[in-house]
């Protein structure tokens, strides 16, 4: 008995009066990831960096979503749905895009670069990786809040002071988003692994130039603020001169940068998403193939020039509208790769038919479009992320508004290194604009647009024109419309044009075919997608330029005893 | 004590209670941890690995605790013969990590999980053992289990008690829903389609746009007699007509095993069960009219008709596979009770006597027969097996209910030789 008393006060000391230190204890797990052990290689920071990418490069998606491209963004004046999207007319209780998720990510990814055992160029770099995609994520706050509490840290979750944290002034935060454009434009590396696919200063650049247009676009409209807007203004044009002056780009096919198989080689494109079977595939092709779609609407396809470079009212080469190769006859070339310029396919006559009875195919690729890999969501064409079209209109549309703040007047050099580099694209067919004092031109002769609206300048009408056609469909109209103030545009009541297809005569078709489509006058007469007057959008509020914050935030911050303000219109 | 000798043949009284660090939580509320997935960002065909942002670290985070109480019984009386196992236990884990205090959208995380929280089970274990052996050589011996515990949350951060959250008192398994009443008859109806007077608007659950409770349909009973079926704020204290209509943990487990002996003829029989559980199911087998245009099956053909009025289903419906709305909504009458007794195993066996076995020159020959699964007793109202759940193959898949394979009743023969 005696040695078993023994033996257990033995182990029963070992228990009492070793200890152990506490960090053998505390041991992270071996067998996962975590922080306090991650951050050791530039490998590792490179795959950290890949989480941003699917956040901020959406492409075509993924499965059956398409991102903004095509109808992922229906409300606009280019679209005409049977059944139109419309705008918020609740606060939201949560959410609402109301995050700061992203915004965490990049700072955490910030501070963490800072101690990565790796040469000083590189933490550069990487840190203006993190200060890009965090410029990204706060323009995005900014264009759909406006005013936003501004972080440039990870927050703890006892620190009350910036977690409740009333809206910092929305110049203030762009001016951090500039800061960081301008520190990631210098330190991010000209030439990466895989420059198309992965961010690199040109495509720092490019996302420079078209945040800084659209916030030194909205000070001047919405602000009023012709300083910061000339700042911005100055910053867009910067960034976009610094690419067109690198010489990497240049333009090819204009439907090739939406329907290849691979853009690898596309000398436009600066970033793109790739896509391949059995990996990553999409709809988009799909939706352009053999499927209903959302068409055009005749607003939007009025705005294509003639051949001739002139508007349709003052072209003697337009046809008028009746009959689709009329519509089609002597065009800007782009309305050729945009739309089916053969046949109108009406719904009730075409499987594949377009609300509108003018069909898209901007996205088809032709040589799948009988495969497998053709239809559904099995598609494997590229999607292009930025390009360098888009560039040119953010360098001409930055120049121009430029000069109506007192910069310098547009010079024939701007307009020749930019819109008119766009006409000079293969299939395009149009003659040079040219700029006569203030005022647009083709082959020396001054016009303006009697279709244009009378608060846009006849220069800067044209060059949101090219803007409108050249980037057509692909999820830029409404930030547009928003940064001009122009929403109105969308009214479909003020605007019935943006609710108009295809000139159609009912004797044309079997009677039975058409009874589900509805025209101006009776028998005859333009489509009218979204017949019914409810369901017609209007824009009759000022205060949906900006999104309402959730209420649940605001109830949160009054817990508090802070005051989250709503915005204007919302309270 | 002598005394009682050998009426009670032994006694033993146990008692334990200890406390410890429960090592069950999830290391993600302790570390940073960095999980790594698919960016769908594809390199040259190759699919990026990418890691996902750290989480939030607590500030202080301690360890959950166990503690369990635990008092036995142990028993034998008549000479050993028969003999108890009795226990009763408390096993509370405190300090749950539990979800942290709401944060502004501003923390741009989920806030980190927080020492808040205990949840209770209470339980006991009862095991009954019998042997005897007749004078002419027959044994007989049985041995009985039941068991039976409760898991109840008796603290826990939450003020608004939603009845679907975990909220402070909630019997963990517990099953909200209506009681149900009759089915509407013609005269619960206006000739407008309006409730006629002294019948409960149940107007709330025809959110879909088409369907309109009419004849045929489940009527539920106004529990709070407002004259309008409803949920109130869903949150315990304001439920409207819902109460707790059952519990889907099994109460009450048990099983039964005897055995008997007799000049080489073994006989061995086992059960098994459970003695209450109730089920809200889903899925086409569970509810008539699932999905629009499927077929229906056989158990769900007694429906009402204005001829059959007294049928056991509502009225044909689209139930747009839905378990919670129209006529489906979570109720009394169509919950299923679970509770069952099967019978596991019946073994009837044959020893051949030690001269034959010496003749044949082997040590033991014995014959037998045994059945498996050979028949269950269940409340269950409709045809599928009271054990049965989702299939593993589309997890949380609704349609699979019922359509997994039912425990297979097998039969066998055979012949124990040893040489």
């Amino acid at each position: 008995m005696k040695t078993i008393y023994k033996i257990s006060l033995f182990f029963l000391s070992l228990t009492v009066l070793v200890g152990c230190e506490d960090d053998l204890l505390d041991v992270p797990p071996q067998d996962m990831l975590v922080d306090e052990t991650y951050w050791s290689s530039e490998g590792n920071v490179k795959t950290f960096a890949f989480g941003f990418y699917t956040g901020y490069f959406k492409g075509y998606g993924s499965g059956y979503t398409w991102g903004n491209y095509f109808s992922g963004q229906t409300l606009n004046d280019d679209f005409a749905p049977t059944n139109p999207s419309r705008f918020a007319l609740q606060v939201p209780t949560s959410g609402g895009g109301w995050g700061f998720g992203w915004v965490r990510k990049a700072n955490i990814f910030i501070n963490r670069v800072q101690t990565v055992p790796m040469e000083q160029e590189a933490i550069d770099h990487w840190t203006g990786i993190g200060r890009f995609f965090r410029a990204m994520e706060y323009h995005d706050l900014v264009a759909r809040f406006g005013d936003v509490p501004y972080y440039d840290q990870e927050l703890s979750e006892e620190d009350n002071e910036q977690l409740y944290k009333t809206r910092d002034d929305r110049t203030f935060v762009m001016d951090k988003v500039l800061e960081d454009l301008q520190f990631a434009a210098t330190n991010v590396r000209a030439s990466v692994d895989n420059n198309g696919l992965e961010v690199n200063k040109d495509v720092v650049l490019a996302f420079m130039s078209r945040i800084m247009l659209y916030e030194g676009t909205w000070q001047k409209y919405h602000e009023n603020n012709s300083a910061k807007a000339s700042e911005y203004l100055e910053a867009a044009k910067w960034a976009a001169d610094q690419i067109i002056n690198s010489g990497n780009y240049s333009l090819g096919n204009y439907r090739a940068v939406f329907n290849s198989l691979s853009l690898k080689s596309n000398p436009e494109v600066i970033l793109y998403k790739e896509y391949e079977s059995g990996l990553l595939t999409h709809a988009l092709n799909s939706y352009n193939n053999k499927e209903p779609q959302t068409g055009i609407s005749k607003n939007a396809i009025e705005s294509y020039l003639t051949e001739d470079g002139l508007p349709i009212s003052l072209s003697p080469l337009y046809q008028g509208d009746q009959g689709i190769d009329n519509v089609m006859a002597n065009r800007d070339g782009r309305i050729y790769e945009t739309f089916v310029s053969s046949e109108l396919r009406i719904n009730g006559v075409a499987p594949n038919h377009s609300t509108t009875g003018i069909a898209t195919h901007k996205f088809l690729n032709e040589s799948i479009k009988d495969d497998p890999i053709g239809s559904s969501n099995l598609n494997p064409t590229d999607a292009p992320i930025i390009r360098y079209g888009e560039v040119l209109l953010n360098y001409i549309e930055a120049v121009a508004e430029l000069a109506t703040l007192g910069g310098a007047a547009v010079s024939q050099g701007d307009l020749d290194r930019s819109i008119n580099v766009l006409r000079d694209r293969v299939g395009v067919n149009l003659p040079h604009l040219q700029v006569l004092g203030d005022m647009p031109a083709v082959g020396g002769i001054v016009y303006d647009d009697p279709k244009r609206d009378q608060d846009v300048p006849a220069l800067l009408w044209e060059v949101r024109r090219e803007r409108r056609v050249e980037l057509i469909m692909e999820g830029y109209r409404l930030d547009d419309l928003k940064r001009w103030k122009k929403l109105a545009y969308v009214d479909m009541v003020a605007n019935p044009e943006i609710n108009r297809g295809a000139w159609i005569k009912k004797s044309d078709y079997p009677e039975s075919e058409l009874k589900d489509i509805t025209l101006t006058d009776g028998d005859e007469g333009y489509i009218i997608p979204a017949s019914a007057s409810a369901s017609l959008r209007v824009f009759d509020n000022e205060r949906v330029y900006l999104s309402p914050i959730p209420l649940d935030q605001i109830t949160l911050y009054k817990d508090q005893g802070v005051t989250l303000e709503q915005n204007p219109g919302w309270e | 004590m002598e005394s009682l000798y050998p009426t009670l043949s032994f006694l033993k009284l146990r008692a334990s209670y200890g406390s410890v660090g429960n090592q069950n939580t999830y290391l993600s509320s302790i570390y940073r941890i960095m999980s790594s997935s698919s960016s769908e960002w594809l390199i040259d065909g190759n699919n990026q690995v990418t890691v996902g942002t750290p989480g939030a670290l607590p500030s202080s985070l301690t360890w959950e605790t166990v503690t369990t109480l635990d008092v036995g019984l142990d028993a034998r009386f008549f000479n050993n013969k028969l003999g108890m196992t009795f226990d009763w236990y408390e096993r509370t884990v405190s300090d749950m990590h539990s979800s942290g205090i709401t944060l502004p959208s501003s923390f741009g995380t989920s806030s980190p999980r927080r020492n808040y929280g205990e949840l209770q089970t209470k339980g006991w274990e009862l095991s009954l053992d019998y042997k005897h052996q007749f004078d002419n050589d027959l044994k007989v011996s049985a041995l009985v289990t039941l068991t039976d515990f409760k898991e109840k949350l008796t603290k826990y951060s939450n003020t608004t008690k939603g009845i679907t959250s975990n909220y402070e008192g909630k019997v963990l398994g517990e099953i909200w829903g209506y009681e149900t009443d009759r089915f509407f008859t013609e005269d619960d109806f206006n000739s407008d389609g309006s409730y006629a007077n002294g019948v409960a608007d149940q107007s709330l659950f025809e959110t879909n746009g088409w369907f309109k409770y009419g004849p045929g349909d489940v009527k539920f009973k106004d529990l709070n007699g407002d004259g309008v079926i409803d949920y109130g704020s869903r949150t315990v204290g304001d439920s409207g007509d819902m109460k707790v209509i059952g519990n889907s943990t099994p109460r009450y487990q048990y099983g039964i095993q005897l055995g008997a002996d007799f000049k080489g003829i073994d006989l061995s029989v086992f059960m098994q069960g459970v003695g209450k559980r109730d089920f809200w199911a889903n899925g086409p087998v569970f509810i008539p009219g699932y999905r629009y245009g499927e077929g229906w099956y056989e158990h769900q053909l007694d429906h009402w008709t204005p001829e059959n009025t007294n049928a056991y289903y509502p009225r044909p419906n689209d139930q747009g596979q839905s378990n919670s709305s129209m006529n489906f909504l979570p109720q009394t009458k169509y919950l299923l009770n679970m509770s069952y007794l099967r019978m596991k195993n019946i073994t009837l066996g044959y020893s051949f006597p030690e001269s034959v076995l010496n003749k044949l020159r082997v040590n033991k020959l014995r014959l037998y027969l045994s059945g498996e699964n050979l028949f269950e007793i269940s409340g269950v109202q409709i045809p599928v097996d009271p054990e049965v759940d989702y299939t593993n193959a589309g997890t949380n898949d609704t349609s699979s209910f019922g359509r997994v394979y039912p425990f297979r009743r097998s039969y066998s023969f055979g012949l124990q030789l040893s040489l």
